[in-house]
């Protein structure tokens, strides 16, 4: 029983934040067919501006908030200086900037801050375990699973009840008819941006939470989660990222329990060749609400 | 209402619409027929501002639309229910209507949604329902609910009976002649020749990408050559 306890916060755990990773690259996929690589270097964005806030004195709680925002507003930044002079042109396009600037941030971190990874001071009550009889949970998995759930949830709200949500959504199910309605394309487009690093920052502050550093880097592992995630829910809709991202925490955590010691190296492994069967047997992925590619 | 002149769109070195010009005045119901590949929709597609335009002008009410985005032809009370329907089918029927009325203020928005499902009960119904979930028909009366949230002027639809059942085609038509008779002026392509020669005031018939013959749509309902064209199976 407290095995199966420990293993169902594990997968909450894991697959709340893929989730997270996930929708982050969702959004935009949405609006602009194709997978920004960049998103992961805004979690990164987001632990510098933490890492340095908290340097110089900022109150941890303000700083992660300054820190969410500002990685939004990179992603925003992102949009307008790289990505819009390229709308129109073909997806792959806009996938090979994105490659580019994830490129161009890593030498950037790595010049003008540091190679190497550096600490980040989190608070004293995200360190250390509560026990309930034999199952210890690690405090920082449990703000995990709060901030995470919290944070689907308000999206959820944010998606289906508000205006601007469901512009969002209209938009990337038919971003043509959307402008007919008088959906702005600069707006929604700006928008599903600034969520993705609003995403990509709340991430990032619980993949952080759980490792305590920050390097150049530090993007490119939740990247790829994001992507099995993503690809494996479908990229269709707001909902194949969760069911891709929950899916994926499930699976890693199955096969961290049931793998015999000396193959858990393996586990990486069996999550890609379950992408590839994902791939070739269900190329849309869970969700396949609009098998066509936006644009 | 609508002045279309030498209208020319390309797709690449491919010529789909080569110099035409029509007119739509205010409450007029116009029909545009031909045959499949005759360059209709690609028209309503450049007079929604979907596809760039080579040459030509488009105006609404004597002022150019060519500088006007796509999204800014809402708010001069224009509104299109496209090919295929396109309803957002990820949405549920209500927040496809929302998305219609997005140029509109909340309260707005509520008493139109209201009289959409006073309009389409079926569309009450189902109004939690994913648009993709709904049969064909269901699809088209939401397509066109959609494209009236925002009360249009100008109504353009591109084939709404295309792909449903009979009965359904008929419930199709008999909305329009409603829109007709309440006013909106509409602008409608459609492959049911038969039908929409008999609710439009007047029709242009195009092939190749070029309009080949215009006037009232009785008339040219009962020309031999569209009745052999078009009318054949369907008189």
């Amino acid at each position: 029983m407290e095995e199966f306890i420990q293993y169902l916060i594990a997968v909450v755990n894991l697959g709340s934040i893929y989730a997270l990773l996930a929708l982050g690259l969702v959004v935009v996929f949405g609006q602009l067919g194709f997978l920004n690589f960049a998103h992961g270097d805004l979690m990164t964005l987001f632990g510098y501006a933490l890492l340095f806030q908290t340097a110089w004195g900022v109150p941890f709680w303000l700083a992660v908030l300054i820190a969410i925002l500002f990685a939004g507003f990179c992603a925003v930044a992102m949009e307008r200086i790289a990505f819009r002079p390229l709308r129109g042109k073909s997806p792959m396009s806009l996938l090979i900037t994105s490659f580019a600037i994830s490129g161009a941030l890593h030498v950037i971190f790595q010049v003008a801050i540091s190679p190497r990874s550096k600490p980040i001071p989190i608070p004293e009550f995200l360190s250390g375990y509560i026990t309930f009889g034999e199952v210890y949970i690690g405090r920082a998995q449990i703000f995990t699973i709060i901030v995470a759930l919290a944070s689907l949830l308000l999206l959820k709200v944010f998606l289906t009840n508000s205006r601007l949500g469901i512009a969002l959504r209209a938009s990337a199910a038919d971003f043509d008819v959307a402008r007919v309605m008088g959906i702005r394309a600069n707006r929604v487009i700006a928008l599903a941006f600034f969520l993705s690093g609003i995403l990509a920052g709340i991430a990032a502050l619980l993949w952080i939470a759980q490792r305590g550093a920050v390097f150049p880097t530090l993007g490119l592992t939740p990247l790829i989660k994001a992507l099995i995630a993503a690809i494996i829910g479908g990229l269709s809709n707001p909902k194949g990222a969760l069911y891709g991202g929950f899916f994926l925490g499930a699976l890693e955590a199955t096969l961290l329990n049931i793998l015999p010691d000396d193959y858990v190296v393996f586990r990486d492994a069996v999550v890609l060749l379950i992408l590839v069967f994902f791939l070739v047997f269900r190329p849309n992925g869970i969700i396949a609400t609009n098998p066509e590619p936006m644009r | 209402m609508l002045n279309v002149q030498n209208l020319e769109v390309s797709y690449g070195p491919v010529a789909a619409v080569k110099g035409v010009s029509f007119e739509v005045a205010k409450g007029e119901l116009v029909t545009i027929i031909g045959a499949n590949g005759a360059g209709k929709s690609t028209t309503l597609n450049a007079v929604m501002g979907l596809v760039a335009i080579a040459g030509g002008d488009i105006s609404l009410n004597g002022a150019s639309l060519l500088k006007v985005p796509v999204e800014g032809r809402a708010g001069l009370g224009m509104s299109y229910s496209p090919e295929g329907r396109r309803v957002f089918k990820a949405l549920s029927v209500l927040e496809n209507l929302k998305a219609g009325g997005t140029i509109l203020s909340r309260g707005e928005t509520e008493t139109r949604i209201e009289a959409a499902m006073a309009r389409f009960p079926a569309l009450r119904e189902r109004r939690e329902q994913d648009a993709g979930t709904l049969s064909g028909g269901e699809q088209q009366m939401l397509a066109i609910a959609r494209a009236l949230m925002v009360d249009p002027e100008f109504l353009i639809l591109d084939e709404p009976s295309l792909g449903l059942a009979p009965k359904v085609v008929s419930q199709v038509f008999a909305i329009i002649a409603e829109l007709r008779q309440a006013g909106v002026t509409i602008l409608l392509v459609e492959q049911n020749v038969h039908k929409s020669l008999a609710v439009a005031d007047r029709a242009y018939v195009m092939e190749l990408g070029r309009i080949v013959k215009s006037g009232p749509a009785g008339e040219l309902a009962s020309d031999p050559r569209i009745h052999d064209s078009y009318l054949g199976s369907a008189a």
